[in-house]
């Protein structure tokens, strides 16, 4: 009997240690899902990049030149990713969890605000707002549509193109390969990890992750595995000419939808930087 | 002609410790050869040091009367393409598109004729449907054959093959055997699978401790049983059954 128990606690550990093994396995898949989305063919897909590029860096300064107290201002600026994420089918999800990884930073900043910043600006239904209340708020909207914009930008464009059009913009070639190589080893270090994570999981006892006393071996053996395989790679790019910048000896011309995406889009999102279009409408029914 | 030549090749590691001693062959035009020995042997570090990744200690590499130095290191590597062990390595890009159109562009080829070339390569290894697949994604002999598109879409001269057929199954190991045999170009093989180097290699050269102790045809070397045994290795597969 005692020796049935014995399989039955085995075999509940083993369960236990692939659901661990799997929850992050498919953490780390999860994290390529955005370099996955760049690889469909919707209209926003297909739009040059360089207009892409251009149209979100006119969003992020516009969004952020708000001054710390406008909220209704930045009403207008939600349809941006709205329409956007429609238009390229991208799924809300992935990027939900990567704005909680954002929004703590965000909040941390903020929240500094509602302690000092105690003057009232408006009382609602006999509650006082406080200034840094409507700041603090302000804060978190404007991270949120610029991680957004950030991110719908990297799941409609490849790397590879991003980075070109980077250099096209005479941003130094060095900047542009410290970004692109740091975004692909990342999920080379992932994958390391991961097998490794798996190895221990497996010859774990109580299978409840990494043990503290583990934890320097198992981060420094990580580095160094991350560091031999990164060469590796690095010699397989040396191999195939790669001299320090992803070359691209001419690139497909920005196309009249291109142009009308690119204009088109920034007119409209610098006019909502001067007119409060929230108030106006606001004026309009008061 | 000589195509490649290697002469009195010695590589160090950075411990000093000798990994090539005094190698010396040629390779022809079109020469299958396999390069054989036991782990450590220095199969994999005379194949790196023949594309310039490991720099060697002394002795002369050439390809067609260029010999690899410092100056000539780009155009040697557009001769001489290597297919790395690990498949992970070599592919790295986005889509496997880009990871073929990799070596073109970085030798500066415009993009229309790039996306020629890709699309070229693609269809000669009948993988034309990876296309647009992420490489991460493909599996273990998908892989292979994309690895070798990346590097035949550099028309090489020259490719030299570390471990080909390992992490392959038996199909895609027979596909890989069939796409090598059909390669026109110069081949050198490091190979632990013996059965692979008699269908493929018409001649074989035998590293041990880092120096060539054999290099002639493939049959005769590798069925010596004695000779094999002293190296370190086995009879291939098949021949261990008929024995």
């Amino acid at each position: 009997m005692s020796h049935i128990l014995n399989y039955i606690d085995v075999a509940h550990r083993c369960v236990k240690c692939g659901d661990e093994m799997q929850d992050f396995n498919s953490k780390i898949s999860g994290m390529s899902k955005i370099e996955e989305l760049s690889q469909n063919t919707t209209c926003i897909h297909k739009m040059h990049p360089m207009s892409k590029l251009i149209t979100t860096l006119v969003y992020v300064v516009t969004v952020i030149s708000f001054n710390r107290y406008s909220i209704t201002a930045l009403v207008p600026f939600i349809f941006y990713p709205v329409i956007l994420m429609s238009l390229s089918e991208t799924p809300y999800k992935p990027f939900f969890k990567r704005l909680l990884v954002a929004l703590p930073f965000s909040a941390m900043a903020g929240i500094s605000n509602i302690i000092f910043d105690k003057e009232i600006l408006a009382t609602i239904g006999g509650i006082s707002i406080s200034a840094g209340v409507v700041s603090f708020i302000s804060i978190i909207l404007k991270t949120i549509l610029t991680v957004f914009a950030v991110l719908i930008l990297m799941s409609t464009t490849k790397l590879t193109e991003l980075a070109f059009q980077l250099t096209r913009m005479k941003i130094p070639s060095i900047l542009v390969l410290q970004l692109t190589m740091t975004y692909r080893y990342i999920s080379v270090l992932l994958k390391e990890a991961s097998t490794m994570f798996t190895a221990y999981m497996i010859r774990s006892t109580d299978h409840k992750g990494i043990k503290f006393k583990d934890m320097g071996v198992f981060l420094g053996q990580l580095i160094l595995r991350s560091m031999d395989r990164a060469e590796r790679v690095y010699c397989a790019m040396k191999c195939r000419g790669f001299n320090g910048e992803y070359n691209r000896t001419c690139s497909k011309r920005i196309n009249l939808k291109s142009y009308v995406y690119m204009i088109g889009i920034s007119s409209l999102i610098i006019i909502f930087r001067f007119y409060n279009f929230s108030m106006l409408l606001g004026s309009l029914w008061g | 002609m000589s195509m490649i030549s290697v002469k009195d090749l010695n590589v160090s590691y950075p411990d000093g410790t000798d990994a090539i001693k005094n190698i010396s062959f040629d390779l022809q035009d079109g020469e299958s050869v396999a390069l054989v020995g036991a782990n450590g042997a220095g199969k994999s570090t005379l194949l790196l040091s023949l594309v310039g990744v490991i720099k060697h200690k002394n002795g002369t590499i050439s390809i067609d009367d260029l010999e690899l130095s410092k100056k000539t290191l780009n155009d040697f590597r557009k001769r001489i393409g290597m297919v790395f062990q690990n498949t992970d390595d070599q592919l790295f890009m986005t889509s496997v598109m880009d990871d073929v159109a990799f070596g073109p562009r970085n030798y500066g080829i415009i993009e229309t004729e790039v996306k020629k070339i890709v699309d070229e390569t693609l269809v000669s290894l009948g993988i034309m449907n990876l296309k647009y697949r992420m490489p991460h994604k493909l599996s273990g002999g998908e892989k292979r054959s994309v690895a070798l598109a990346c590097v035949l879409a550099m028309k090489p001269s020259a490719i030299l093959f570390d471990e080909p057929s390992s992490f392959l199954d038996p199909k895609a190991r027979r596909k890989m055997m069939n796409s090598l045999r059909d390669l026109k170009c110069t081949k050198l093989i490091a190979t632990h699978d013996l059965d692979m180097a008699l269908e493929v290699c018409e001649r074989t050269i035998v590293l041990k401790n880092g120096e060539i102790c054999a290099d002639g045809k493939t049959k005769d070397i590798l069925i010596n049983e004695l000779f094999m045994d002293e190296c370190g290795l086995e009879l291939p597969l098949s021949y261990q059954h008929i024995k």
